[in-house]
């Protein structure tokens, strides 16, 4: 099939997924989680300090935005690839289309890239505007932090995108996989939401573990990244979030982006069989 | 009805000004800041860094107080030094906005119209060495003023843009009507 | 039958513990096929089997002489298809969704041409810019038979392509078919449950219950088969009719045996018994024996003697 086949399907899949109002939803949660999360200075520095200061500001709020996106991107990649997946399915659309020469590789990635694109490019987006809202006298500063928000969502919407097609075909039903994916995504996504290093202070010993988590590593990634050091590291210099290198980081979470998305990959076009 | 991707792109942009609005609206430039960098000797100046929108009048104050050590056992206790000083204030632009002398304690208001660092720099024209304890403050019935004016301004152009595309949209999609097919049935279609 | 351009050997398919297709052989001519069978004969399984959507347990599928699995592709660029469950981009138009598809099929997406095929199946051309998604099921059901044409298959596979349309508009579509397979060598292979209308237009038939061929073959072989092996239906005037009926009431080989106005509507198991055995009931009696008429079995007849054949 020609890249302009190709380029027809992605664009008929990206204008199904994202009908209105999925999007205008999409941008408007995004839209409030990011804005929630920009960071201003609130300080007076000293002047010699203060281009470091406003780094420190700079970064954090990319870090924080994207802290805060990783819920919409939870409820949005989950909730879509389950409704992309098994609304096909159910209604029919997967079969005929499937009954054109199109690959069933062509249609797994287009209709997983239809999800994950389109969310990691308004994740970016919308933090470059928001952080360069508040920033905008170092435009060049937020471009180059708000660009680490790329791969890191793009890997956590892979995990999170394979969690709702796993669910999709084994479920095979809209609403049941679209609830059943939301849950999952949702149960995984939660220790990314505890505070770590308060717990790590407080001597909590399984938090040491929780940065090992997709979501919870995703953040420890994207601050290693941006080159975020958190305060009061000798308190806990021992956590492992604090020990592991940033490579090891990346390889982990190379591993969650691919350890559901490439079986079911090929799951799909070895055995996977339409017969709704 | 068929929404159409003008009304779209108005909805979002339409989105985005709202959420932005709401934000500027519901946010207030922080009461006051306040910071003291060491000891001053007589003739040096020290330079304070404040990052600022353009939030309007606020006051860069002097007021010579700040916490020192007291006698053994005794603990940190407040003190207050009057020193003869000189406080320029340059904008993110490098426009100067304050330039004077005065007597610790004083005030003087300036017009936040930019966002940026605001460079204060205080000079020490007394005679002793002492702190010289900087502060920013924003009275709190100053309500709209002390809001970011930039933040605001491109919420309004993308809360009336956005109201302008997506009507333009609606139009376009209640009043042009599809055009009309040139086909016929002929056998040579397949 | 014409030449084979599919092949099913010993299809077996099982869903769990439900065997769809139960070591299925049958072949697909060139022509125009009907697939006929009753709900849960496996027909839309051996539809999907043939565009490679699922794989058989045991058993080979072919068409084209390729392997249905594993030349899924080269064949679906062969075939075009019209499933009973119709899907399409709801979002899209009906021309936004046909030029889709002609990209996937790689066919020709000029508009000026999709629109002629729109127009061919009927598609009133003030639809052809509205969404699918407020399309009739009537307009679905067109729509989804100009996809099926795209490109100029080799095979067209209808499954119920006349459900949800008029029957003024259901003659117009199987017209089409004839056309489309008379003037333009296209093959249709037809799912159907309205006997009657593929007993018009079609050249081969092929008859599944079960997961399993009953029969296959032009019309005249299948009744002709159905004469020999199941009932037959005989229209007698005789002269007294009554005595005549009372003697062929007491035959064994009698299924049903009606009296309408001056004749005998006798239905048999064994149609070469009845012939033998007829004269000398008439003898018997002193009856004169005005005609003997058999009925011509009809597709539909074929089909009920068929399924409820012992062991079908």
């Amino acid at each position: 099939m020609s890249a302009r086949a190709n380029l027809a399907l992605l664009r008929a899949e990206v204008g199904k997924v994202w009908a209105s109002p999925i999007l205008e939803i999409t941008v408007a949660l995004m839209a409030v989680m990011t804005l929630m999360s920009v960071q201003p200075i609130t300080e007076l520095v000293r002047h010699s300090d203060f281009s470091s200061v406003f780094r420190s500001a700079v970064m954090g709020s990319v870090s924080a935005t994207a802290a805060s996106l990783m819920l919409p991107w939870v409820i949005m990649c989950g909730v879509l690839m389950a409704l992309s997946f098994a609304r096909d399915y159910e209604s029919g659309l997967m079969q005929s289309v499937l009954s054109t020469p199109v690959s069933r590789k062509t249609f797994f990635t287009v209709k997983f890239f239809a999800v994950v694109l389109p969310l990691m490019l308004l994740s970016w987006l919308l933090t470059t505007f928001f952080v360069g809202l508040s920033f905008y006298s170092d435009l060049l500063m937020v471009l180059r932090f708000s660009l680490c928000v790329l791969p890191v969502s793009f890997l956590s919407l892979m995990f999170c995108g394979g969690l709702g097609v796993l669910v999709a075909l084994v479920v095979k039903r809209t609403i049941p996989a679209v609830l059943t994916s939301l849950l999952a995504n949702f149960f995984i996504w939660y220790p990314a939401n505890i505070d770590t290093e308060w717990l790590l202070r407080e001597g909590v010993g399984y938090v040491n573990y929780l940065c090992l988590t997709p979501h919870e590593g995703a953040l420890v990634f994207l601050d290693r990244l941006l080159g975020i050091v958190p305060m009061g590291i000798s308190q806990i210099e021992d956590a492992l979030q604090f020990t592991l290198s940033t490579s090891s980081f990346a390889v982990l979470l190379i591993f969650y982006a691919c350890v559901l998305v490439i079986p079911l990959f090929v799951y799909f076009i070895r055995r996977f069989e339409v017969c709704e | 009805m068929r929404i159409n991707s003008t009304v779209r792109l108005g909805l979002i942009v339409l989105i985005l000004g709202v959420v932005l609005l709401f934000s500027v609206l519901s946010t207030h430039v922080g009461y006051s800041y306040k910071a003291t960098i060491g000891r001053v000797e007589p003739g040096d100046t020290f330079a304070y860094g404040l990052f600022l929108a353009p939030v309007g009048v606020g006051n860069i104050s002097l007021d010579g107080e700040t916490v020192v050590m007291g006698p053994e056992m005794d603990g940190p206790e407040d003190a207050t030094f009057v020193t003869f000083v000189r406080l320029v204030v340059v904008s993110p632009s490098g426009e100067t906005l304050v330039d004077m002398e005065g007597i610790v304690p004083f005030s003087v208001s300036v017009d936040f119209t930019e966002r940026g660092e605001y460079v204060v720099y205080v000079t020490n024209l007394g005679d002793e060495t002492v702190p010289i304890p900087v502060a920013a403050e924003f009275p709190r019935d100053n309500g709209v003023v002390n809001r970011e004016a930039d933040k605001f301004l491109v919420s309004i152009i993308l809360t009336v843009s956005g109201t302008a595309i997506l009507c333009i949209g609606l139009s376009a999609t209640l009043l042009i009507k599809p055009k009309k097919a040139v086909g016929r049935p002929v056998a040579d279609a397949v | 039958m014409g030449e084979v351009i599919g092949e099913f050997k010993s299809v077996t398919k099982r869903f769990g513990s439900a065997v769809a297709l139960d070591g299925l052989n049958l072949k697909i001519c060139r022509g125009i096929n009907g697939l006929i069978g009753p709900n849960g004969a496996g027909k839309t399984t051996a539809i999907r089997l043939s565009l490679g959507l699922i794989k058989p347990d045991a058993g080979c599928a072919e068409l084209f002489g390729l392997d249905c699995w594993n030349n899924s592709l080269a064949i679906r660029g062969r075939v075009g298809v019209l499933y009973e469950k119709l899907a399409f981009y709801d979002n899209l138009s009906g021309l936004e969704q046909l030029r889709l598809m002609a990209k996937l099929k790689g066919a020709s997406d000029s508009v000026v041409k999709l629109r002629k095929l729109l127009c061919l199946v009927e598609l009133d051309e003030s639809a052809h810019g509205r969404r699918v998604g407020g399309y009739s099921a009537g307009m679905r059901q067109r729509l989804g038979l100009a996809q099926a044409l795209l490109g100029k298959p080799e095979l067209v596979i209808l499954d119920e392509p006349t459900a949800n349309l008029d029957p003024l508009n259901r003659a117009k579509i199987l017209d089409l078919v004839v056309f489309l397979s008379r003037e333009h060598g296209i093959s249709f292979l037809i799912s159907s449950h309205i006997l009657p209308e593929l007993e018009k237009v079609c050249d081969n038939f092929i008859l599944m219950n079960k997961g399993k061929l009953l029969r296959q073959g032009v019309l005249e072989q299948m009744l002709d088969k159905s004469s020999l092996l199941s009932v037959v239906k005989f229209v007698v005037r005789v002269q007294p009719i009554e005595a005549v009926a009372a003697l062929l009431g007491d035959e064994g080989y009698v299924e049903d045996l009606l009296v309408i106005d001056d004749s005998l509507h006798v239905t048999v198991k064994d149609a070469t018994l009845f012939k033998q055995r007829l004269p000398l009931l008439v003898g018997q009696v002193g009856a004169s024996l005005d005609e003997v008429r058999m009925v011509r079995s009809d597709l539909e007849s074929v089909f009920k003697s068929a399924v409820t054949e012992k062991g079908a």
